[in-house]
C-alpha cells in the first residue's frame, strides 16, 4: 500500500521528466532514422517524411508506451486527477459552488448518521449486549408493562435459557440523605444483587453484591455511581465501609460503578423522572406482592440459545403461575424483547425523520451538483469531442469524467466532515435526543468512513449521468463550429427532471414543517384548564425520623403556608402531592357505589391529587359546584373529595355528584379494597399530564387527611415569581433546616419544559425546509439560467424577427412555471403520505391541513418566481444584433 | 522474405534482450543490430519497439541511461542488467527446446510414428 501511494506521489511530481525523456527518445529516434534515410540517397525533406509516415502518430505512440509502463493505470490515474485539478482551478466558482453544496449534504447525512450509529449499532455500553434482552409482563397486547417482583423470583429459579436473569426498578426514587451540614438529594434505584453481573459491569473500587444480600430483608448496603463518589466522597477508595443515610436510614457503601456508568432505557425521555439514579440498593427477596408490577426484567441469554427458544421457556414458565396463582396471573404473560430492539425502538421514532430529512437534504445537493455537471458537461462537448478525435476512447473519458467528480466531491467529503460536527452541536440542541445518551458531537472512525463512502458514492452519482451522456453523444456538430447546436433533448430533460425532483422535495419537507409549526401555535395557545402565569412552585421534602406522626407533617405545611402568605407580593398559596404536568403521578380507579362497574368492564380511571386549601385559587381552577377543600376536612372528620368536571359526568352523568360517594379503589392493599369519599365540590378539569391531551379526569382530596412527607407548595404572586424564591426557601430554612427544598420553578417554565422537545423539532424541521428551499431555488435558476445561455441564439432571432422583450420574458417565465407546476404538483402528493412521519407530533391539526398545503405551494411559489425572473430578465437583455453576429 | 519478429508472443522481447547483450544500443541501434543479426530477415515494427523497452526496463531486465550517440546526439541507452543476462539465458534454452521440439515434430515422417 505504501509503495503504491509512493510511487503515486513519484509518478505525480515526476511526470513531466517522464514525458520530456520520451519526447527527447523519440525525436532521437526519428532522427537517427533520417540520417539513414538520407545516407541512402534520399534528400532530407523526402527522408522526413519517409521516418514520420513509417513510425505513425507519435501522440498515440507515446500513449501505447505509457501503457507499457508498470502502473499504467496510476498514471493514467494521476494524469486525470491533474488534469481535473487544473480545470477546476480554472473554474474556482464553479467548484466552490459544488464543493459548499455537497458538503451540506455530506455533512447534515454524517451528522445524522452519527447519532443513528451511537444509539442503533450495537453501541449499548455493555459487553456482548447482543445477548441481553429486556422482560417485561404482558397482558392482552404486546404491551410491554413491569413486572412483579414475586413473578420475577419464579422466571429466575425455573428458566433454563439464561446466564443471568435480573430486575432493577424502572424509575429511580428521590430521598434525602441526611448527616451533613445540608440536605441533599439523590435518585435511588433497586436492583437485584445480580443484576451488574448480568450486565458484565465491574465496580471499580469496592465488590458486587452478594446473593446473601437478596436474602436478608434489611441488608442496607449501597453501591454509588462514579460521579457521585467523586462529588461527596472526594474519590478516595474508603468510601467503601462507610456509610450514608437515604432517608434517615443508613446504608453501608460496598461499591463504586465505573464512570459513566448507567443503566440504558431506564429514566428515558417522557418516564417522568429524568434524573440519573445515583446510588443502587438491593433488592431484598421475597419482594412485594404478585399483583404490583413495579420491575423491569434483564436477562443475558446463555450461548447458543435464541430468543424464540428463551420465549418459549418463559411461555411455559408464565403458564405455571398461571395455574398456580389464578387471582393475580390470569391472562398474564412475559414479553422478551432484546435491549437493542428495546431501545432502538424509542431511538427509531426520535431519528427517523431527522434521518429522512437529511436524506431529502443530501438528494437535493446531489440533483444540484448533477444539474451543474451536466450543464457544465454540455459547455465542454467540443472539448470531448476534439479528444475523442485524437483517439481517446470513450472508456478513458468516461473514466476522466468521473474522476474528476471524485475529485470534486472528496474535498467536500472532508468539508462535510467539519460540516457534521458543527452539525451535530447544532442537532444536540434541536433534537429531543436527551434520553438516548449521547451528549456530545460523535465522529469517530466509523463516521469518518460513512463520510468518506458517501462522497465517493456521491462522486459517482453525480459523475456517471454526464459522464454516460457526454461519451455517447454524436460528435460531429461539435466539431463543425464552436458555436453550440442547440439545447439538447436529453441533457435538458434530465435537468429538467432533476429541477422537478428538487421541488417536489422542498414541498414535502415545507408541509411537514408547517404542519408542526402550526401544531406548536396551537400548543402554545392552548387551555391548560389553569393558569401558569406568576405562579411558583417548590418540592418540599420532610425528613421521615422528625415527623413521624401525621399531625406534626401536616402541622408543618400548614404552619408553613401560613408564614409564605403573609410575604409582601404573594397573592395566595397552597399546596399539593403533585404539579399539573411536571408530575403527573399514577393513575387510580374509580366508581360509584350506585352503579357498580359490571364485570369484566373497568372503573374510571382518575388522576389523584391531595391538597391544601388554597390549591384551586392559586392555580385558578375555577369551583363549579359545591365547595373547595377546607380548614376543618381534618383526620377525623369525613373524608371528601373535590371531582373535575370530566370525571364527575362520567360517575355520575346528568346528575348532581355533590353529596354522594365516590368509591376509590385501592390496589396496593391485599386484598384490594374500595375507600369511599364524600363528594364536596366539583371543579373544572384540567390538562395534567400532558397538554397534548385532552383534559384529564381529576379527584382532588384533602391532605389534612392524609399528610405525605413531600409535597409541593403553589405559590400566587403579585409581581416576578422568582424574586419570591429566596424568601420562602428562607421561611423552610426557619422552620426546619433538614428540609429538602428542590425543583424551585414558576409554572410557566413547567410548562414550557413541556413544549422544548416539540420546539425544538419544529426549529429543526424548518432549518432543514430551509436549506432544501435555497437548494432548490438554486438548481432551478442554475438550471434556467443555463437554459437561456444555451437559446440565448434563438432568442436573438425572434427579437430581430420582431418578438417583443415581455414576449421573451414570458417564454422564459414559462419554462420555469412548467418546471414548478409539476414539481409542485408531485410535492404536494408525496407529503401526505409523508407526513406519516410527523404524525405524532401533529396538535389540533390534520394531516392535510389545506392552510399549511397552500402556504406550502405559496412560499415555493414565490422562492421558484425570484429563481425564474432573473435569468428571463436576462434573456429580455440579450442584444439580437451581438448574437447574430457571433455566427 | 521479412518476418515480423513478434510473430510468437516473446519473440520480440528475447531479441531485443539479445541486441542488447551484445553492446549497450539505444532504441534505434536496437532495431538496426535485429536487423542485422537476422540478417535482415527479420524486421521490427517501429511502433512496437518502444512499449517493448520500456516494459522490459519496468520488469528490471533492462537499465538506462543518457548518453552522447555516434554522430554526438544525447541518447538514452540500454543495457543489460544481471537479472536480464539471466533471463536471456534461461529464454534463450527455453527457445532452444521449442524449436528443436518444434523441428523434431514437422520432420517426423509415418515410419517413425
Amino acid at each position: 500500500m505504501l509503495r503504491i501511494v509512493r510511487v503515486f506521489l513519484d509518478r505525480l511530481l515526476r511526470r513531466n521528466r517522464f514525458e520530456d525523456d520520451l519526447a527527447e527518445e523519440l525525436g532521437f529516434h526519428l532522427e537517427a532514422r533520417v540520417d539513414d534515410l538520407v545516407r541512402r540517397g534520399l534528400d532530407p525533406a523526402e527522408a522526413r517524411r519517409r521516418a514520420r509516415l513509417e513510425f505513425g502518430g507519435v501522440e498515440q505512440y507515446k500513449e501505447r508506451v505509457r501503457a507499457a509502463r508498470p502502473g499504467a493505470l496510476l498514471d493514467t490515474l494521476v494524469q486525470d486527477v491533474r488534469l481535473s485539478v487544473r480545470r477546476l482551478r480554472r473554474e474556482p466558482t464553479f467548484a466552490l459552488a459544488v464543493a459548499v453544496t455537497l458538503s451540506l449534504g455530506i455533512g447534515a447525512s454524517t451528522a445524522v448518521f452519527g447519532m443513528v450509529s451511537t444509539t442503533l449499532l450495537s453501541r449499548i455500553p455493555y459487553a456482548a449486549a447482543d445477548r441481553l434482552v429486556i422482560g417485561g409482563s404482558t397482558w392482552d397486547g404486546p404491551e410491554l408493562g413491569f413486572a412483579s417482583g414475586l413473578d420475577y423470583f419464579d422466571y429466575r429459579g425455573s428458566n433454563r435459557s439464561f446466564d443471568d436473569l435480573a430486575a432493577l426498578s424502572p424509575f429511580s426514587a428521590s430521598y434525602t440523605v441526611t448527616g451533613g451540614e445540608e440536605p441533599w438529594e439523590v435518585e435511588v434505584s433497586s436492583v437485584t444483587w445480580n443484576l451488574l453481573r448480568t450486565l458484565r459491569v465491574d465496580p471499580v473500587v469496592g465488590r458486587h453484591f452478594r446473593p446473601d444480600e437478596e436474602a436478608q430483608a434489611d441488608a442496607r448496603v449501597a453501591i454509588i455511581s462514579f460521579g457521585l463518589w467523586q462529588r461527596r466522597f472526594g474519590g478516595t477508595r474508603d468510601v467503601v465501609g462507610r456509610t450514608i443515610a437515604l432517608d434517615g436510614s443508613p446504608h453501608s457503601i460496598v461499591g463504586v460503578l465505573p464512570r459513566g456508568f448507567r443503566f440504558v432505557g431506564v429514566g428515558r425521555p417522557g418516564s417522568g423522572r429524568r434524573a440519573e439514579a445515583e446510588i443502587w440498593v438491593v433488592l431484598a427477596r421475597p419482594g412485594e406482592a404478585r399483583h404490583l408490577h413495579n420491575y423491569h426484567l434483564v436477562g443475558r441469554l446463555k450461548p447458543g440459545v435464541p430468543m424464540a427458544q428463551a420465549q418459549r421457556d418463559v411461555d411455559a414458565i408464565s403458564r405455571t403461575l398461571e395455574r398456580a396463582y389464578p387471582d393475580s396471573n390470569k391472562g398474564k404473560g412475559l414479553r422478551l424483547i432484546s435491549l437493542q430492539e428495546y431501545l432502538g425502538g424509542d431511538v427509531r421514532t426520535g431519528l427517523l425523520l431527522p434521518a429522512a430529512t437529511t436524506a431529502c437534504l443530501l438528494l437535493i445537493a446531489c440533483a444540484n451538483v448533477a444539474g451543474l455537471l451536466l450543464a457544465r458537461g454540455q459547455r465542454r462537448m467540443g472539448e470531448v469531442a476534439m479528444r475523442s478525435a485524437l483517439g481517446a476512447s470513450r472508456w478513458r473519458l468516461v473514466r476522466q469524467q468521473l474522476t474528476e467528480s471524485v475529485v470534486l466531491t472528496l474535498p467536500a467529503g472532508v468539508l462535510g466532515v467539519g460540516v457534521a460536527y458543527v452539525l451535530q452541536r447544532l442537532l444536540l440542541h434541536l433534537l429531543p435526543v436527551d434520553g438516548l445518551g449521547i451528549t456530545q458531537p460523535v465522529v469517530d472512525g466509523l463516521v469518518l468512513l460513512f463520510a468518506l463512502a458517501i462522497s465517493a458514492a456521491t462522486g459517482l452519482l453525480v459523475g456517471v449521468m454526464p459522464a454516460v451522456r457526454g461519451a455517447a453523444v454524436n460528435l460531429l456538430p461539435h466539431l463543425g463550429t464552436g458555436r453550440q447546436a442547440g439545447a439538447h433533448g436529453r441533457g435538458a430533460r434530465l435537468r429538467s427532471g432533476l429541477v422537478v425532483a428538487q421541488i417536489a422535495i422542498s414541498v414535502v419537507l415545507l408541509v411537514g414543517f408547517g404542519l408542526v409549526a402550526r401544531s406548536l401555535v396551537r400548543l402554545s395557545a392552548v387551555d391548560l384548564g389553569f393558569s401558569t402565569q406568576r405562579v411558583l412552585t417548590a418540592r418540599l421534602e420532610i425528613p421521615r425520623p422528625a415527623y413521624r406522626e401525621r399531625a406534626r407533617r401536616q402541622a408543618f405545611f400548614t404552619s408553613l403556608l401560613q408564614e409564605i402568605r403573609a410575604l409582601p407580593g404573594v397573592r395566595s398559596a397552597g399546596a399539593t402531592t403533585n404539579v399539573p404536568i411536571l408530575d403527573p403521578g399514577n393513575t387510580w380507579t374509580t366508581s360509584s357505589p350506585d352503579r357498580p362497574p359490571a364485570p369484566g368492564q373497568e372503573r374510571e380511571h382518575t388522576h389523584l391529587r391531595r391538597v391544601l386549601p388554597g390549591y384551586f385559587t392559586t392555580m385558578s381552577i375555577p369551583l363549579l359546584k359545591g365547595r373547595d377543600i377546607s380548614e376543618t376536612d381534618r383526620d377525623q372528620a369525613p373524608a371528601v373529595a373535590v371531582l373535575s368536571e370530566s370525571l364527575a359526568g362520567r360517575l355520575y352523568p346528568g346528575q348532581d355528584p355533590v353529596g354522594r360517594t365516590v368509591l376509590l379503589y385501592d390496589n396496593l392493599s391485599l386484598p384490594p379494597k374500595e375507600i369511599p369519599y364524600q363528594v364536596v365540590g366539583v371543579v373544572r378539569s384540567a390538562r395534567l399530564a400532558d397538554p397534548r391531551e385532552e383534559a384529564d379526569p381529576a379527584m382532588y382530596l384533602s391532605m389534612l387527611q392524609v399528610g405525605p412527607l413531600a409535597a409541593r407548595i403553589v405559590v400566587r404572586t403579585t409581581g416576578d415569581p422568582q424574586g419570591l424564591a429566596g424568601p420562602i426557601r428562607e421561611i423552610v430554612r426557619r422552620h426546619d433546616r433538614n428540609v429538602l427544598v428542590t425543583d424551585v420553578q414558576t409554572m410557566d417554565t413547567i410548562v414550557d419544559g413541556a413544549f422544548t422537545d416539540f420546539r425544538r423539532m419544529v426549529r429543526y424541521l424548518g432549518l432543514f425546509a430551509g436549506i432544501a428551499l435555497l437548494l432548490a431555488a438554486v438548481g432551478l435558476y442554475g438550471a434556467l439560467a443555463y437554459h437561456v445561455s444555451q437559446q440565448q441564439h434563438e432568442i436573438g432571432v425572434r427579437l430581430a424577427l420582431g418578438a417583443t422583450r415581455g414576449g421573451v420574458l414570458g417564454l422564459v417565465l414559462r419554462r420555469g412555471g412548467w418546471l414548478v407546476a409539476i414539481g409542485l404538483l408531485l410535492g404536494v402528493a408525496a407529503a401526505y403520505p409523508g407526513t406519516r412521519l410527523v404524525h405524532d407530533l401533529l396538535f389540533e391539526t390534520v394531516p392535510l391541513d389545506p392552510a399549511t398545503y397552500l402556504g406550502a405551494v405559496l412560499v415555493l411559489g414565490l422562492v421558484a418566481a425570484t429563481a425564474c425572473l432573473v435569468p428571463a430578465l436576462r434573456a429580455t437583455r440579450v442584444d439580437p444584433a451581438v448574437v447574430l453576429r457571433s455566427e | 522474405m521479412t518476418l515480423q519478429a513478434d510473430l510468437l508472443p516473446g519473440t520480440l522481447d528475447l531479441l531485443i534482450l539479445k541486441a542488447v547483450s551484445l553492446g549497450p544500443k539505444h532504441g534505434y541501434g536496437v532495431l538496426l543490430r535485429i536487423e542485422q543479426i537476422s540478417g535482415d530477415a527479420l524486421t521490427i515494427e517501429q511502433g512496437a519497439l518502444y512499449p517493448a523497452l520500456f516494459r522490459l526496463e519496468g520488469r528490471g531486465l533492462l537499465a538506462s541511461e543518457w548518453g552522447t550517440s555516434e554522430n554526438n546526439r544525447r541518447a538514452k541507452f540500454y543495457r543489460l542488467t544481471p537479472a536480464g543476462r539471466r533471463r536471456l539465458r534461461e529464454a534463450t534454452g527455453e527457445w532452444d527446446r521449442v524449436v528443436a521440439a518444434m523441428a523434431s515434430a514437422l520432420g517426423a515422417t509415418a515410419e517413425e510414428v
